[in-house]
């Protein structure tokens, strides 16, 4: 993760803007505040990559082409780290790819292969997991019904609710609890569509 | 813009605040926090019980004393391991016990407990973090279309056409086109334009959507435009033909969007065309020339704005319940079955149709067929089994050389493979041979 710099000039426009009750009706100031902290909160995939293997693929594009050593890794943190950037250990690396090989392999994978890659912000969605039961996604869904607050009518959009249990599993992962939350291939796997799986979800809803 | 701004059914963002966010949305964290941070200041905190006052005091002063760490530092120091990274417990504690009184200083427990043994809580509160709202997306997001909107969309696209020429037939690709250039447009005319697909659920077809506008003949002009490369005397022809119809007995099929043609629409269709042209001419018609007939048929339909729904020959032909082309004129009476009817559908004959075809005429003969015999034996069951069963077909001899025998096309490799897969019929060989 890089250090924080002060906004650019046009953000200091902007703020000053938001800050004046006449130039900002208080509605368009509340809608804006909800969206950035959304954005915020749920930094995209790309930022997160970068915020993790940002520093080893620095490393891997200026590199003589040999392997990148925890060790070299570790050294380099350490010199940014007096410069104010603060990334991972090699150590959470290797946690979050399944082993020190995998991260660099990865960083090397995006630096030579681009977007083009894939390449994840981590490897924690490919290990095995139990298959899920039906029943668990309704719960999921009905989980996410009474979490997102969209009434007993309503149901989040397919994509709220990918977003809701992303941020969930990575909370989650964060502090070392067990989720089990299913992603799309899971939903489409055991209903067909999204549609059907919250169809599914109202019938047990409504009793 | 107005008016379709008007009919919108869900207004969802402030204009400001959409274009604010369109601008901020790709920027750096540090310019979105920014931003956040003032928008936070001017809304003002929620009540806080006494507890988290003291929490987000507490968390503020170290936020205070990160920023004031780093901006003292020179680039040579290093910096305290409480001002790197983000806020978290461990860096708080790093602060706390940095302090000279670390007493004075509230736990991290008490902070988290205070705000339901959640730290993200307590520092969204003091400002340090933001809250998911996975919601927030609906702000931005314009509701679905209403036939209202999606008709001043067509009313705008209908009168840029018109203003060059008034005449010009309305094709749905020059639509397509035109909505690609709004949306690529900042200064457009209309916020947004429908798909096809989202016409067709709120109106129709194409010949539905400006037959709404009474505007139907306009579409035909363009379908008959398709046929420009045909030759003339054909055009003549269909033309010709074409006012010879009888319009007022014309079949009522198929309405409404969505619905397909079925078996007896089809037909009606044929039958009709039978009545007023003739058997014989029917019997002839290939499917080019359906589709000529066709086009001349709904040029004249649209100039009288008649919304009728005539099927294209590659509708007809590719019906669940029809084999072919040639069997649908079958089935509709116009033709007798035989050969030439037969065998158009259902594409590649698979292995084992084909040595069953050979060992049905080497059954029916009492020996292996020549070429010549089997060709009268095909011809034969095929005008017999077609009455009964459209979807009855034979492969030619043809067929057989070209799938069966492998190297030279000799009908000779034909009856090898055949025996090889019927050993049987070996003996029946030998007396052909002989």
């Amino acid at each position: 993760m890089r250090s924080a710099d002060s906004g650019s000039e046009t953000a200091q426009t902007i703020a000053a803007l938001v800050r004046d009750a006449e130039a900002c009706p208080a509605e368009a100031a509340q809608q804006l505040a909800r969206l950035l902290a959304h954005s915020l909160a749920s930094p995209s995939t790309a930022d997160r990559r970068e915020a993790r293997l940002g520093l080893l693929i620095d490393l891997v594009s200026s590199g003589t082409g040999e392997f990148v050593r925890s060790e070299d890794y570790e050294t380099e943190r350490e010199r940014r780290r007096a410069r104010g950037e603060e990334w991972p250990a090699a150590s959470s690396l290797s946690r979050a790819y399944g082993h020190w090989l995998t991260a660099v392999r990865a960083a090397c994978r995006y630096w030579f292969d681009g977007g083009q890659s894939r390449v994840c912000s981590d490897h924690h969605h490919a290990r095995p997991t139990k298959s899920y039961k039906p029943q668990e996604i309704r719960s999921a869904l009905l989980q996410a019904q009474a979490e997102l607050d969209v009434g007993s009518d309503g149901w989040p959009s397919e994509w709220e609710f990918y977003e809701w249990s992303t941020i969930k599993r990575r909370l989650a992962r964060q502090t070392g609890q067990p989720c089990r939350l299913p992603g799309r291939k899971q939903i489409r796997k055991a209903f067909g569509s999204y549609a059907n799986a919250v169809d599914a979800a109202r019938r047990v809803a409504s009793g | 813009m107005s008016e379709q701004t008007a009919t919108r059914a869900d207004a969802g963002a402030h204009p400001l605040a959409k274009r604010l966010w369109y601008l901020l949305h790709d920027r750096s964290e540090a310019d979105r926090r920014l931003v956040y941070e003032a928008l936070r200041v001017r809304l003002g905190p929620r009540e806080q019980t006494a507890n988290q006052e003291i929490a987000v005091a507490a968390l503020q002063r170290f936020a205070a004393a990160r920023r004031k760490a780093e901006e003292a530092a020179d680039p040579e120091d290093e910096l305290p391991r409480w001002a790197t990274g983000s806020p978290s417990k461990r860096h708080y504690n790093l602060f706390r016990e940095a302090q000279d009184e670390p007493r004075d200083w509230p736990s991290t427990s008490l902070i988290a407990n205070a705000f339901g043994r959640r730290w993200g809580d307590a520092l969204q509160a003091a400002g340090l973090a933001s809250a998911p709202d996975v919601l927030a997306r609906r702000i931005l997001s314009p509701g679905t279309f209403s036939r209202k909107e999606i008709e001043s969309v067509l009313r705008t696209w209908i009168a840029e056409v018109d203003r060059v020429d008034p005449d010009r037939p309305l094709r749905q690709s020059d639509f397509v086109v035109w909505g690609k250039q709004q949306r690529s447009n900042p200064n457009a005319s209309c916020d947004r334009v429908p798909s096809l697909p989202t016409l067709n659920k709120y109106i129709g077809g194409w010949e539905q959507v400006l037959g709404a506008f009474g505007l139907a003949h306009r579409c035909h002009a363009a379908n008959a435009a398709r046929f420009d490369h045909v030759p003339s005397a054909q055009k003549e022809w269909a033309e010709a033909a074409v006012e010879d119809l009888d319009l007022a007995s014309i079949p009522r099929t198929r309405t409404g969007r969505g619905r397909s043609f079925s078996l007896e629409d089809v037909l009606s269709w044929i039958r009709w065309l039978t009545a007023s042209l003739g058997r014989e001419e029917v019997a002839e018609l290939k499917m080019r020339d359906w589709n000529l007939l066709r086009a001349a048929l709904l040029e004249r339909l649209g100039e009288a704005n008649r919304m009728v729904d005539v099927p294209s020959a590659q509708r007809i032909a590719s019906h669940t319940a029809i084999p072919s082309w040639a069997q649908a004129k079958v089935m509709a009476g116009c033709t007798d079955p035989g050969p030439e009817t037969a065998n158009s559908h259902r594409g590649r004959f698979d292995d084992e149709e084909l040595a069953a075809a050979l060992a049905g005429a080497a059954e029916a003969l009492g020996r292996l067929p020549t070429r010549g015999e089997y060709e009268t034996y095909r011809k034969a069951e095929l005008a017999e089994r077609l009455k009964d069963d459209p979807w009855f077909r034979l492969p030619s001899e043809g067929t057989l050389r070209m799938r069966l025998a492998k190297t030279s096309m000799h009908w000779n490799e034909v009856l090898e493979s055949l025996v090889a897969r019927h050993p049987e019929l070996a003996a029946g060989r030998g007396r052909e041979a002989a």
